[in-house]
């Protein structure tokens, strides 16, 4: 039997995969899941084997949840989106319902993932996500796991951030955060009006800011409100003074 | 001092230079060839005389720059009489002054005062004549480039708006959750399926139909927004709920045409997309006086992009009022306490529309 389930936030979507599915006696659903964070629970204690996922849901997108889960499952995206965003899944060995789809369309995914259970073919994610993170313009809201725990961090949360070789860490009002990404990607994704790199190791939230202070000819330090204090290079210093329009 | 175009531009300010120093050697040429002076004192003076004009006409600027139009043109004219008074007594006596010390025994120090008072009277009004004209004329050109540039800038976004509207007319998005919500109930609820197309058809003709620039009432938006909400209500069931609360005057009053409608899109994308819990979307509308207050707002839960202020359809929303109605104040966005407010307040309309 393959185990599956069905992650949409719409009810009528999640009914007729459901009836679609009813042609096929190998697979047997576990349940539905109408938002992110509900699924990633359900998935981490089920394990399935296969998830129909919406990308477009509530709290947690379809990628992010992909970016989180521990037991990745195959999964089939069912989305409404255009098909240019998702024409370079074909290249992936991921695969796509593009809504409304027909039976056929819906049976040739299915038995295309059945085959590659049976035969114990891996699907490749890291392209996907990749492909996703291109795409996203400007980040509302940052998923990362701490522990067996997923917290969703607000953007303005955000005092700075800070490389830690391959992994960034998130400072936040809250806490820390250790997050698998570049500081590259971060300076590409977060609103280029609040979030500054001031330095090599540095990335840091314009509203955040309690003094900025000489250190010594050429190089500047930055007090954040939390209490801490960063180094911003010469550059950045010049980056962040226009960007407070100094 | 700042704000002086001699300053402000390098080529002005060599222009500036340049035209002065062919009036220099335009003058001491003239008075040479035709006077009996020797060469360097014709030169030495006419350049002391030259020199303080230039660097008194600089300041002329600021007087002529900041009294345009307020004041009638027989207060203009006068004003320049007196300036050009006390312009020309000033650089005369300095330049008279500053020639008679380095020449003590020269043509300037000889012959009598009353005798190149006349002239030098003549020759600074005339400069100040040229020197003020030509501020004017800077100014002149300045405004005509300044407001060209306006007329493009406001093309340019007449025409962004236009495209924007026609593009946010259908969303995509939304047809093709629908359509595949459709698909589903065909399968399990053919009745509401049924139903569920004529909704969406005529919510499709309605929005098709509309011209960008038509004034309806109310009544006919308000029929359409329902159509819109009842399609999304079978998408997102009862995590979608709204309430209306409408005036029968008001229901009767002209509003434009889907002006409303990227309202509810934007409470749907924001609000119920974002969401697991109910979001509920409130309108009222009223009349105050001949005004008519249209008022819409939704929960929405804690993270979700809603709070970040105005998108491209509130920006749209009220460019469009703008070139209705002109009229700047007519949007008014509230944002507090995880509910988002949005206030239309639609004069009585015109007869021709933007």
């Amino acid at each position: 039997m393959i185990r599956t389930l069905i992650i949409d936030d719409e009810e009528p979507a999640r009914m007729l995969v459901r009836k679609f599915l009813e042609d096929f006696s190998e697979i047997e659903v576990l349940g539905e899941c109408a938002d992110g964070f509900t699924a990633v629970k359900s998935i981490n204690e089920h394990n399935p084997d296969l998830i129909f996922l919406d990308v477009q849901m509530p709290k947690l997108s379809g990628f992010e949840l992909l970016e989180i889960i521990e037991h990745k499952p195959h999964v089939i995206f069912t989305t409404a989106y255009d098909s240019y965003a998702i024409k370079a899944f074909d290249e992936n060995a991921v695969d796509y319902l593009l809504k409304p789809f027909s039976r056929e369309r819906f049976a040739d995914a299915v038995k295309k993932v059945v085959g590659r259970i049976a035969s114990q073919t891996e699907q490749n994610f890291t392209e996907v996500i990749a492909l996703a993170e291109e795409k996203t313009e400007i980040l509302q809201r940052i998923a990362v796991k701490s522990g067996s725990k997923i917290e969703i961090i607000a953007i303005g949360d955000i005092v700075y951030l800070e490389s830690e070789g391959d992994y960034v860490m998130i400072h936040t009002k809250e806490g820390k955060f250790l997050k698998e990404k570049t500081m590259k990607y971060f300076e590409q994704h977060l609103d280029p009006d609040t979030f500054i790199r001031i330095h090599r190791s540095y990335i840091i939230n314009i509203n955040e800011i309690s003094r900025i202070e000489l250190f010594e000819k050429e190089s500047y330090i930055v007090k954040l409100k939390n209490g801490d204090q960063v180094k911003a290079s010469s550059s950045g210093y010049k980056a962040l003074k226009d960007a407070l329009k100094l | 001092m700042f704000d002086h175009p001699i300053f402000k531009s390098r080529v002005l300010g060599i222009g500036y230079a340049v035209v002065w120093g062919f009036i220099l050697t335009l003058n001491s040429s003239l008075e040479y060839f035709y006077g009996s002076s020797p060469i360097e004192e014709v030169f030495l003076g006419n350049l002391v005389f030259s020199t303080v004009f230039a660097v008194l006409a600089i300041p002329l600027w600021y007087p002529v720059s900041s009294c345009q139009k307020q004041e009638g043109w027989i207060m203009i004219a006068f004003n320049h009489l007196a300036t050009a008074s006390v312009f020309i007594i000033i650089w005369f006596s300095i330049s008279f002054h500053i020639v008679i010390a380095i020449f003590p025994t020269g043509k300037t120090a000889t012959t009598p005062l009353e005798e190149q008072l006349s002239f030098g009277i003549f020759q600074g009004i005339m400069g100040y004549a040229i020197v003020v004209l030509s501020y004017y004329l800077h100014i002149y050109a300045r405004n005509l480039r300044e407001k060209h540039e306006t007329e493009l800038q406001l093309q340019q976004s007449l025409k962004e708006v236009e495209i924007s509207m026609l593009r946010s007319q259908i969303n995509p998005h939304f047809l093709f959750n629908s359509l595949n919500s459709i698909s589903s109930l065909t399968m399990v609820d053919a009745d509401r399926a049924q139903e569920m197309v004529v909704k969406l058809s005529d919510y499709l003709r309605y929005t098709v139909s509309q011209e960008k620039a038509a004034i309806v009432a109310l009544s006919k938006e308000i029929e359409n927004i329902h159509r819109y909400l009842e399609i999304e209500k079978i998408r997102f069931g009862a995590k979608l709920q709204y309430s209306f609360s409408l005036t029968n005057d008001a229901l009767a009053a002209d509003i434009p045409a889907m002006i409303l409608q990227p309202l509810y899109e934007n409470a749907i994308k924001h609000g119920v997309y974002e969401s697991t819990e109910p979001i509920i979307i409130e309108t009222n509308a009223y009349m105050d006086n001949d005004i008519l207050i249209v008022s819409i707002k939704n929960n929405y839960q804690e993270g979700a992009p809603m709070g970040k202020g105005a998108g491209i359809g509130l920006r749209n929303i009220a460019e469009r009022l703008k070139l209705i109605y002109q009229n700047e104040t007519l949007l008014h966005i509230k944002n507090e306490n995880q509910v988002f407010e949005v206030t239309l307040i639609i004069p009585p309309a015109k007869k021709s529309v933007a």
